[in-house]
Order: structure tokens, then sequence, then C-alpha cells
């Protein structure tokens, strides 16, 4: 079924519209939840959460990519479970993207703003957007979708360790994009 | 874990949809850095034709060649050891198995590299901001590849020397001394196949336009095959 069929069905209160998402766009949000809690029933409650919280968004949101939104839904889903449970579990997934993002982080001797996370959210799509295709796939793959380096390694041709210095090297320029807009976290 | 990471997390997550859509759809250009089974058995193949047009009528003009008239293809059920113990292979023969070699993209270069070929036609003077990514490797004896990165450009410089009969077959048609170009979302890649006698050294950038690029003929013609005169 068409995403724009789906999103009708969710307009008319159909609940046709949720196992019609779980048919279409389950495994990816299993994947996203895996990637990030790496942990089975966690990630599988996440993905039952996100159609949860779609049912409840859609109406009134319309989503421009659906296939987004609800990877979006469940990328928050799962840092809630994180940030709900981190002193009683480990998410390895999410544990090592995190500190991977220390690296991005912008010195604050440049402070001009505190941005809020809209903000952000728009400086990173606009340095993005800057980016060559492969290394913005790379970059929205490792840090959105969650793949591990050594699945994009694999992806690439390329061993783990020149993906991880490739993956530094694009934190480094995030880094240097933020501090150039002198933004602060 | 910092609250700071977290908010680059949270930021992260809220990028356009847009962008989520096309990393989604990317499909990533495996580098060769191993070959397939298939791809060894093809190349294989491919040498095995070469030989039985090149080097067999030679053989029989000469005279002293054994008859070999048979119609089943050379490599069919050739062993390894076998194939790679005929002496009449070309020099570049990609029958070559010997395993990858990885080396200083600085040994590449001249008269002690690991290959007299390779490293003479391998440039000596690289373009200025450009550090090598992880040295040269010579993959199966048969092509150098290096790479190099640009920091300040986010350009990815790479150079890879092969003979030219591996460039057909892995590309089929090769224009040489032609800039291409390939279209990205923001920016442009740009590749020329440089013709040097059997041989020709490939150099491609992945944001940059070659015709704009200051000293780019200055590195080619730096390889020893142009100043040892």
């Amino acid at each position: 079924m068409e995403d724009q069929q789906i999103i009708e069905l969710y307009f008319q209160r159909d609940e046709r519209a949720i196992s019609e998402t779980a048919e279409k766009y389950g495994g990816f949000c299993t994947y996203i939840a895996m990637n990030i809690l790496s942990v089975k029933e966690d990630a599988e409650e996440c993905v039952s959460d996100t159609y949860f919280s779609a049912w409840k968004q859609i109406p009134p949101t319309v989503p421009e990519v659906f296939k987004a939104f609800l990877g979006r839904i469940t990328r928050n889903l799962s840092i809630s479970k994180f940030r709900a449970l981190r002193a009683k579990k480990r998410y390895s997934g999410l544990e090592v993207m995190l500190s991977e993002l220390e690296d991005c982080i912008p010195a604050s001797e440049n402070v001009e703003q505190l941005v809020e996370a809209k903000q952000l959210s728009e400086y990173i799509s606009e340095w993005l957007a800057a980016l060559p295709e492969e290394a913005c796939a790379l970059f929205v793959r490792r840090y959105w979708c969650g793949e591990e380096v050594q699945t994009l390694a694999k992806k690439c041709g390329i061993t783990a360790g020149h993906m991880a210095q490739k993956m530094l090297r694009l934190r480094k320029s995030l880094k240097t994009f933020l501090e150039q807009k002198g933004v602060a976290l | 874990m910092s609250e700071r990471a977290e908010k680059l997390y949270d930021g992260i997550t809220g990028i356009s949809d847009r962008i989520v859509e096309r990393a989604g759809a990317y499909v990533f250009q495996k580098k060769r850095r191993r070959y397939s089974g298939l791809t060894i058995m093809g190349t294989m193949a491919a040498c095995a034709c070469l030989m039985v047009v090149i080097v067999l009528p030679y053989l029989a003009s000469g005279g002293s060649s054994s008859d070999n008239s048979s119609g089943t293809s050379m490599w069919e059920g050739a062993t390894e050891a076998e194939t790679a113990g005929k002496p009449e292979a070309p020099a570049q023969t990609v029958l070559d198995t010997e395993s990858t070699k990885d080396f200083t993209a600085d040994s590449a270069v001249p008269e002690s590299s690991v290959d007299m070929v390779f490293g003479s036609l391998f440039p000596e003077m690289i373009l200025a901001g450009y550090e090598p990514e992880e040295g040269a490797t010579i993959y199966e004896g048969v092509v150098l590849q290096a790479r190099y990165y640009h920091e300040t450009l986010q350009d990815e410089m790479t150079i890879r020397i092969a003979h030219s009969d591996w460039f057909v077959e892995e590309l089929g048609e090769v224009e040489t001394d032609v800039i291409f170009y390939r279209e990205k979302a923001e920016k442009t890649a740009s590749y020329i196949y440089m013709a040097n006698g059997e041989y020709i050294v490939e150099y491609s950038f992945s944001s940059r336009d070659i015709a704009e690029i200051d000293g780019f003929y200055e590195m080619v013609y730096s390889a020893p095959c142009f100043t040892e005169e």
C-alpha cells in the first residue's frame, strides 16, 4: 500500500492503518530500535509504541515522508527508554553512538547562542545538505539509523578502521561547522 | 554520557525528512578491496582468452609450441599453480595471485618501489593539502590504489594504476585523457583516465573539477616515467 493510502487510513481512524504500517515499516522501525537499544524486547516495545504514537499524531499531523516520520518516533522513544532506564540497563548501541557524538560538541569559547533542538536540527540539516552524497548518507545511516560502523564498512567495501576514520572526520567537520555558527549545547 | 551528546542526538533526530529519505535510498559504491571468487574466475578467464588470442598464435608462428587446439577454454579446470606457472604469461598478467600488499604512499614512488611499473607511474608530487588516507595497496599484483584526503575541501582523491586490459575488463570502453563528471546532490565528482603506454592511471576526485585544479597536471607529470628521460 502506498504511504498516502496508509495516512488516509489514519485520518479515517481505520485501525488497518496500524497493521499496514507494521507490514510496510515494521522491519525498518525494528532495525532502528535494535541499532539504538540492542535489547530485543525493549526494541519491540518501542516499535509497538511507535505505531501508537503515529495513531495519536495523525491527524492532525500529515507526515511529509512517512518512513522518516516513523523512524523519528522510534528514535525518540528509544532515547526516552534509555533515559528512563539508564541506571538499570545498558543499551550498548546508543551508548556507543552518544560517546561518538561527544566529538561533535562545539568548544564553548565562541558561544553566541544556546540553541534549541529545533534550531540545532536545522543547522545539522544545513551541514548535511552541503556534504557529498556518500558522506551525508554515511552520517545519517550511522547517527540517525544507528547502523554499526562495521555494517557500513561492509556496504562500502572498506575496512572498519577506514570507516571509523571517515566517521571521525565527519564528526570533526560537524563540530567545526557548529563552532562557526557560534552554537553551544 | 553527557547531556550535550544527548542534545546532539535529539538535534540529529530532527533533521530534514528529505535528507533522511535520500540517505536511506543512497546505494553505496563498493570499493574494490578484495576480489570475490567470481571476479577472480572472470579475470582468469579474460587472461586465458588473451593467451589464446596473443600468446598461442605467437608460439605457433615460432613453430616451437605444442599443439593446443583444444576447444575448451584454457582456464577451465586448471589449478592456480598450473596457470601461474605458464612462463609465457604477460608481465602484467592478471593471473598473478599474490596476496594484497599494503605499504606507505611514499614507498609507492619510484626506484625502491614495491613494484617498478607502478612506481614509475605514480606521481612524486601530490597536490597540496591532500594527506594519504591509508597508504597504498597493490591488489592481487594487478592494481595499485592510493587514497588521499583534503580535510579543508573535504575531497577524496584516488589514484589507481593498472594495465589498460584491466580497465577495459572492468569498465568496458575506456576513453583516456578526457575528464568525466559524476553529478551528486551538492557537488560534482570528476575523474580522468591517463594513458601511459600499456598502462592507465586513473585520477578521481570526489567533489572537485579536475579542470579547475591548479597543479593537477604538474602532479600527473611528476611521475618518474615522465621525469626520467
